[in-house]
Formats: C-alpha cells, structure tokens, sequence
C-alpha cells in the first residue's frame, strides 16, 4: 500500500512488527508524545525505553535452577473430542519443584487442551491417561480440588476464563478461595468478610502494581497488561506448587512483559513447578529449562531451550519430528 | 453516589418517555391527557383504599421481581414465575385445608414452607434439567406454567372445591393459616383493605436477596456464573450446581406470592387469581435494573398503574384500563433500548467524556 502513494499508520507494541515495517515511529506513553524517530536510526532497546521509561531488559536473565522432586506428572494423557478426535494425543511428561517447563508450538496443536485438563477444566469423560500431582491421581477432581492441592492456573484467554469483567477487582481478586476462609468467615464459613477481600485485592493490586489502584473498579475497565497483572497476584498469592501458565504475556505492554517474566522466574525459584505454554517463541525459549516441541496434539521432542536454535524449534513445530 | 444516580438515570427516562407516549396515545384516542393520568395516579395515591390496594397488588410483584432477578443474575431467564406461584398456591391452599384444625404456631410456618418449597421444586425441573441435560430453561419454564396451571385446576375441580360451589375454587383453609391483616395494626386503616403482613415479608425478601446476592459465598458463585461461566468454572465452581440453586430459589421466590394470597387475602385457593404476576414480574425486575431496592421502586409504579387502571376504566369517556397495558409495554420498550440511550448520551457529551478519561 505504501507503494500505491498510501499512508499507512500502524498503532502497536510489539517491537518487531514496528521495526520490520515502518519508516518512522513516535512513541507515546500515558497518553502524552514521548518521541518521533527514524526507524532506520532506532532499535529495540531504545523503543522498549521510550515506552516504558527506563531501561528494560528484553532478555530474561534467570539463574540456574534448583530442582526438585517431581511435582507434576502426566502419562499417557489424551484429550478426546465430542467427535471421538484426540486433540491431546498420548502425552506424557514431568515437571518438577523449582523448573520451568515450556511448550512451544503453533497455536491450535492442543495446547489449550491440555492446560485445561491439567487444570481440571475439561470433563474427565473424556480423558485417558493419567494425572498426577505428588502421586495423586487428579483425573476425577474437579477445579475446586485442584486449586486446593496448590495448583494454579494463568489461562490464555483472560476475558474469557480468567476474569469476571463486570466484577469489581476486589471481587475478582477471590475468586477460586471465596469459599473458603479467611474471605468466607460467620455463621459457617456462608458470608463474605468485606475486611478480609480488601485486604487481599490491596496486596494483590500493590504488589503487582495494578493500575489503577482502584478495587471498586470493573475489571473492564484496566487495560490488558494490567487484567493480565491481576490475575498472575491473584493466582500467586496462593502460593502455588504448581502453576499453569499460558500465553502470560499476550496482548500486554513491554514494560508488565518484562515484569511478568522475571515474577515468573522469582516464583520458580522459590520452587514452584511452572508449565508454560506460549506462541511467542522468544518467551518460551528464554524462561524455560526444558522445551517440549507439539505438534498436533503429540510431543514432538524436548530440546534444551539453552543449545537448541530457532530453525530446529520451528522444524519441530511444524513437521513434528 | 454518582453511581447511584447513573442507575436511576435509565428507568426514569423510561417511565417518562413512556408517559408521554401514552399521552399521544390518549390525545389520538380522544381524552384529555393530564385528566387521564390524574385519574391513573390519583386513585393510587389516595388514602386509605388508593395505598392501601396499590401496596397490596405491589406484593406480589415483589415477589415474582425478586424471583426474576435471581434467575437474571445467574444468567437464567426465569419465563416460570406464573406456573411456580400456581403450584404454591395450590400447595399452600392443600395444607390450610388438610391441617385445618391445628394452631397458628404450626401451621402458618408449615404454610409458608409449603409455598416456598412447593414454587423451589417446580422451578427447580427445568433447573435439572438444563444442568442435567442442556435443555434451555425459558422453553421448559414456559411448558411447565401450561402444566401447573393445569393440573391445578384439575385438582380444585374435581378434589378440593366445596359441593355446589359454581366458582372454581377450593373449600377454605383453616382460621390458624390466616395471617393478621395491616389494618389490625395501623389506626385507621380498614381491615377489609386485603394488604397484610405479606407486604413486610416482602421487603423483608428484599433485604435477604440483596444479602444473599453480594454478601455471602452462595450469591457470589451465583452471580459470577451469571457474569462469566467459563470464568467461574475455572475459579472452581460447579455450573451445573449454580443453575439448579438459582432457580430453587427464584422459584420459592415466586412461591411466596401464595402467602399474599391465599394466607392473607382470600383463605383458600382461588382458580385463575394470578393478574399475571409471573410475567410482570419480568418487567419489574427489568425495570428495577435486576436489583432488589429497584425492584420495589418499579413493583411500586407497576401496582400503581394496575390501581389506577380501574379508575381510568370508570371514569374517562374513551380511555379504558388497558392504558396500563400500554403504559407496562411502552416502559418495557424503552428499558430495553438502554443502549440506544446510551449511544445518544455518548453524542451529546463527546467534551465531557474526553476530560473525564484524562
């Protein structure tokens, strides 16, 4: 189009895309014009400022980790369509206390399925296969039960999964222990203690800095970063074993990815189990100690994320061997 | 409190767009559109009768609004209302009867669970059976209103009505199932005037849904299924669970207009009674924006026009009640062109709503 004598202007935040095909970018933040440069005078680093504001390490920097006893394990798991299809094809694998556990693949090789098994979110009817979490069977526990077992879960589509939109932060901040104390307190555990939910949203919404800082306000009403900034303190402020984590960053603003991907590290560390199954093959490759390849519901193969090069990924994601 | 008045915002415009419309209508019928409305609201707000009625055919509509409403915040459309208070009337009518001769202390409680369970468990079929089976609750709460209104005419028919009785209606309860009247109470106020202390128990409803709703862990899962059901699936709470609660609830809701009607007004059942609460009840909580204290607000106005309707049918030369018909539906149409509104109030305030998102 550009050829044709045509204006094109393209309104994003993935560095990339604006590197690859733009000749000029102007960079605003918080509403206000921060600067106008010359794409072929500019890089990644200094974009990732300009936006942000400070510097921002686009590379994630992780120590080596401490791993444990095994703390997720999954053997033989299939995922059986309504039309007797297995979109989730014989999967067996590990994840251990204090690893990161990536998937990587193209969008639609049923990693979606797989996460919602694993989180209790698909009906046992149709599974096979076998769950386990510290030698517990999971296959007939509900979502409820798992989430008790210290199972988290950051689902990809937070508008649809992981948030209540017209709910209050506050309320959104409960859900998964509403029912349980100390946010259900009185006569049997039945009320809600209003002390006890703004407490909880507060240290969820400061300690992952969600803006605004406002839990009365609707969900709607944050930008994606910052929805996506709730749920991953609301999943962690449960401390979890394990934690299920899809697309983490899709649809969020330079500066939360940088700040989601080293809370992800941190917990880790601690010796959390993290799955993580991401399009962005940059973020899977980086975070992850181990990569597990899909490809049409079935492991590919595992490579080391540290030796393995992008050309060997992307054959095993499209070909599946 | 800006909140506050952006709720009342919508039905108020509704209500007085509604009003003017009517009034053309009026015009093109012939009267006098001031006299009409003076006539409509007047009667309703005269004292003893005018209140009094007006409070009285109000608490029913509570009742079915607050059913509708809890049926709404779970994301079920509860059409079922009508059948449900059929059901408990009749249930609450067959348990006056039966114990007729035992004391208030046993039988008014046992009268008020017959109506409250007897509504929960008609409602709760089409509950089951979208939990169970998927089978959408408004084509199997509309099937069953045909079912109870049926069956209990076959019963009053052919069981319960008093030989040689030429109305359709059943022998009546026992005296220790009636419920005192408002005007034993207040100075003043005839007894005859049927309002009684069902109105209280209805907005004493009000207060227990709104605390059932937004304060404890029940109504939370309830209404996080109504917002989201794949979020609240993922935050463990069991759909399928929510739906049949929901609608036990909405349903023994709806149940308790038989405590209004057969404990405090008629003592006995009455075939046919039901001024289409159940339906109206849609509206109510529909205009009451699916909140209890709106629900009041619009049971209020929607008691007032049904009210006023007799007079207007009395009174004025062209007009007749079915005003009140128009009136509901016109109210109903602007309610739900809210979005229309919203999208003219976006027009005429483009300035302020840029300053206001800084």
């Amino acid at each position: 189009m550009r050829e044709q004598g045509k204006t094109v202007i393209i309104i994003t935040h993935k560095l990339s895309e604006v590197l690859a095909i733009s000749d000029e970018v102007t960079v605003m933040r918080d509403g206000k014009l921060v600067g106008r440069v010359q794409t072929k005078d500019t890089n990644a680093a200094e974009l990732a400022r300009m936006m942000v504001g400070r510097e921002v390490l686009l590379r994630v920097e992780k120590p080596e980790p401490h791993v444990g006893d095994t703390a997720l394990e999954v053997r033989n798991l299939s995922v059986i369509t309504a039309t007797g299809g297995k979109r989730v094809d014989d999967v067996s694998f590990q994840v251990r206390a204090g690893e990161i556990v990536g998937i990587a693949g193209v969008e639609g090789n049923g990693q979606t399925e797989l996460i919602e098994a694993l989180a209790g979110l698909v009906d046992p009817a149709h599974i096979t296969g076998q769950i386990l979490a510290e030698g517990k069977n999971l296959n007939s526990l509900g979502a409820r039960v798992r989430r008790e077992l210290g199972i988290a879960h950051i689902p990809e589509d937070r508008h649809r999964r992981g948030l209540l939109l017209d709910f209050s932060l506050a309320e959104n901040s409960i859900l998964g222990v509403h029912y349980r104390p100390p946010i259900a307190a009185y006569a049997g555990d039945v009320f809600l203690d209003e002390n006890a939910i703004s407490k909880r949203a507060t240290e969820i919404i400061e300690g992952f800095d969600v803006r605004p800082r406002n839990a009365a306000l609707p969900a709607r009403a944050l930008s994606g970063g910052n929805q996506q900034k709730l749920i991953i303190g609301r999943e962690y402020h449960v401390n979890p074993k394990v934690l299920l984590v899809s697309q983490p960053t899709r649809g969020v603003d330079i500066g939360a990815i940088e700040f989601i991907h080293r809370q992800l590290v941190a917990l880790r560390d601690q010796g959390c189990a993290i799955l993580l199954v991401s399009a962005e093959l940059e973020e899977v490759t980086s975070l992850s100690d181990r990569l597990l390849i899909i490809h049409e519901g079935r492991i590919a193969g595992e490579v080391d994320p540290k030796v393995a090069t992008l050309e060997e990924i992307g054959l095993l994601m499209t070909r599946g061997h | 409190m800006t909140k506050l008045a952006r709720e009342l915002l919508f039905p108020l415009i509704a209500v007085i767009a509604a009003f003017i419309v009517g009034g053309i209508l009026i015009l093109i019928v012939g009267d006098n559109p001031i006299d009409t409305y003076r006539l409509l609201l007047g009667a309703a707000l005269s004292w003893p009768d005018g209140i009094g009625y007006t409070l009285f055919q109000a608490t029913p509509l509570i009742f079915t609004g607050l059913a509708v409403l809890v049926g709404f915040r779970c994301g079920l459309f509860n059409i079922g209302a009508e059948g449900q208070l059929y059901i408990a009337a009749f249930a609450t009518a067959w348990v006056g009867i039966t114990l007729a001769g035992w004391s208030s202390w046993l039988l008014i409680p046992l009268c008020f669970a017959a109506a409250i369970l007897s509504g929960a468990f008609w409602a709760a079929i089409p509950g089951v059976l979208k939990a169970r089976f998927g089978s959408h609750e408004v084509i199997n709460t509309i099937m069953l209103n045909f079912i109870a209104v049926a069956l209990v005419s076959y019963f009053t028919q052919y069981h319960y009505k008093a030989p040689g009785d030429p109305i359709m209606e059943t022998v009546p309860i026992g005296a220790g199932a009636h419920i005192p009247r408002l005007g034993k109470f207040i100075h003043g106020f005839p007894e005859r005037i049927p309002l009684n202390v069902a109105f209280l128990l209805a907005l004493l409803c009000c207060l227990l849904v709104y605390l059932f709703l937004w304060r404890t862990k029940w109504g939370y899962e309830i209404r996080a299924t109504g917002s989201n059901p794949s979020a609240a699936e993922y935050g463990g709470i069991s759909i399928r669970k929510q739906i049949v609660v929901a609608m036990a609830v909405s349903g023994g809701l709806a149940g308790m207009v038989a405590i209004n009607e057969v404990m405090g007004y008629r003592y006995r059942y009455y075939d046919g009674f039901s001024d289409n609460y159940g339906f109206t009840g849609i509206a109510v909580a529909l205009l009451g924006r699916n909140h209890p204290v709106g629900v009041i607000f619009a049971a209020l106005l929607f008691a007032m026009l049904q009210h006023g309707g007799i007079y207007v049918d009395g009174f004025s030369e062209h007009v007749t009640k079915d005003i009140v018909q128009v009136l509901q539906g016109i109210i109903i149409l602007f309610v739900a062109a809210e979005s229309f509104f919203k999208w003219l109030a976006i027009r005429i305030r483009p300035l302020r709503r840029m300053s206001a998102t800084k």
